[in-house]
């Protein structure tokens, strides 16, 4: 097993790791495979199940540290965030998700690692959670809906520290089923400009999913 | 001078620095009571106290009836107070946010309109179930009949049929409590199979009428924005005796008044909880009745 320009991230030929924190020893969240390697126990990170894995494999360079905060904005049940919260250890994920249903999975997954918050919350209103989250380093989105930009926007101008990275997660049939993946593509990036934010890359996440893209932007 | 309130406490700041400040106790279930009570979009008694007759900003739509709501204001960009500089932890953070988590989870989870929805689907599981038996009872009744082998699987089709009643009986039943006025319109079933589409009533009752009335055609609607060809006429609400008795060519039309009045009566039911279903079936009627004689 090699580590990767990725903090965190470990590969081993074509599969990617993250070191499963202690007290977590043995547990699975979404029936990965765990391997032991020099003393620690890492999870393998299916990049079927989650975007960021398959971005990650599919070239994405960010810069990722043990401290980072990152507000993450569809959480969904966890399986991303989990992985997530192995990388930023001594950091914070402010978890927010809209589905009670997938809530309560993500607050099994909370219960030992301790830097997720779980926030049962609409992410099109960021007013809501200004309680509790403070100002990010990272905000990574992914949530299948029509106004995924405008939600993107309003949070990333809201909670992101300067010169902080945002990770969309594009899904072009939410956009529009009639268009062209890449037609939709390109009207998300021109809203996100039109706003001010800068794209540093758009990676395709073929062929872990289909007419998906991750844009990576800087603000 | 600005208010800004985070989950440790309330400051009020301006260029210069946090002017005055209260700290909450660090104590997770007080933490988790204030963020609560901030949830509910209301206002704690350490906002009002600590801003008495002086102007903010604020950045937070619930607390609009204290200040002057402008969350694009640089300042709240540029200004962080931050928890450890109180000796807060994040620690502390996960503890109260999984208190407010879980309570409301389950406040969300007891909902009477989420039972509604498993109940059909369990119902539509059933009448697969109920089908695929009978089609090999047919198979099967052909050959000689040796009981023993048989039996088993004549009684749980039986089973199924029988729980198949009582969960239309039981769904008939929920639905006049959650949702009187769309079962009175249009049947419980298909008022609870539209409930369950959308996926709660309150979700039914923000969509428009045009997508009620296609609801469950979603197949249908999707081959026609990506390959073109005709839009579907309409989704479940077709299982209405009022549309599927009717002769093509009015269907469409009746589909849609249909739909806009189940739009009504499911906002009157989410929200209002009024009693309107009289009025409705009588417009109903008048409309439908005006179509059938043009």
């Amino acid at each position: 097993m090699k580590t990767t320009e990725i903090y965190g991230v470990s590969k081993d030929r074509n599969k990617l790791f993250t070191e499963n924190p202690s007290g977590c020893e043995g547990i699975k969240i979404y029936n990965e495979r765990l391997i032991k390697n020099r003393g620690k126990e890492y999870r393998s990170w299916n990049p079927y199940r989650s975007k960021l894995a398959a971005a990650i494999l599919n070239g994405l360079s960010i810069e990722l540290k043990p401290d980072y905060n990152i507000l993450y904005l569809g959480a969904a049940t966890g399986t991303t965030v989990s992985h997530i919260s192995d990388i930023v250890k001594n950091g914070t994920v402010y978890s927010v998700e809209s589905s009670p249903v997938a809530l309560k999975k993500l607050i099994n997954v909370s219960e030992k690692r301790r830097n997720i918050i779980p926030i049962l919350e609409d992410a099109n209103h960021p007013d809501r959670y200004y309680s509790i989250v403070s100002s990010v380093d990272i905000v990574y989105q992914d949530i299948s809906q029509r106004n995924q930009a405008e939600i993107f926007i309003a949070n990333v101008k809201r909670y992101l520290k300067k010169n902080g990275k945002g990770l969309l997660i594009v899904k072009a049939r939410s956009i529009d089923v009639s268009l062209k993946p890449k037609k939709a593509y390109d009207l998300v990036c021109s809203t996100l400009k039109d706003n001010g934010l800068k794209i540093v890359d758009m990676i395709d996440l073929e062929p872990f999913e289909k007419d998906h893209a991750v844009i990576l932007i800087t603000y | 001078m600005y208010l800004i309130t985070k989950w440790f406490g309330t400051f009020l700041c301006d260029k210069k620095g946090i002017q005055k400040k209260v700290l909450f106790s660090k104590d997770e279930k007080e933490i988790a009571k204030r963020l609560q009570i901030i949830e509910k979009k209301e206002i704690l008694p350490e906002e009002k106290k600590i801003t008495r007759n002086i102007k903010v900003t604020v950045s937070e739509k619930r607390l609009q009836k204290i200040g002057s709501y402008d969350p694009d204001d640089s300042f709240f960009k540029d200004f962080e107070v931050k928890s450890d500089d109180f000796g807060f932890s994040n620690d502390l953070l996960h503890k109260a946010t999984m208190i407010v988590a879980k309570n409301r989870v389950e406040e969300k989870l007891e909902s009477e309109d989420l039972q509604v929805i498993q109940m059909v689907n369990a119902l539509d599981d059933l009448i697969q179930t109920s089908n695929l038996l009978s089609e090999r009872l047919e198979c099967w009744s052909i050959l000689p009949r040796v009981d023993k082998k048989i039996e088993p699987l004549e009684n749980t089709f039986n089973t199924v049929n029988k729980e198949i009643k009582h969960l239309e009986e039981q769904i008939d039943c929920d639905m006049g409590k959650v949702a009187p006025n769309i079962s009175m319109l249009a049947g419980s079933l298909i008022g609870a199979r539209l409930i369950s589409l959308s996926g709660g009533l309150e979700k039914l009752a923000l969509f428009p009428a045009s997508t009620v009335q296609i609801l469950g055609a979603e197949k249908a609607l999707f081959r026609f924005k990506k390959e073109g060809g005709r839009p579907p006429k309409h989704g479940v609400i077709f299982q209405h005796q009022l549309v599927n008795k009717s002769p093509r060519g009015s269907r469409g039309k009746i589909a849609r008044i249909l739909a806009a009045k189940i739009s009504i009566a499911s906002k009157a039911d989410a929200f209002t909880k009024r009693d309107i279903s009289k009025e409705l079936i009588h417009d109903l009627k008048k409309r439908v009745d005006k179509i059938k004689n043009q």
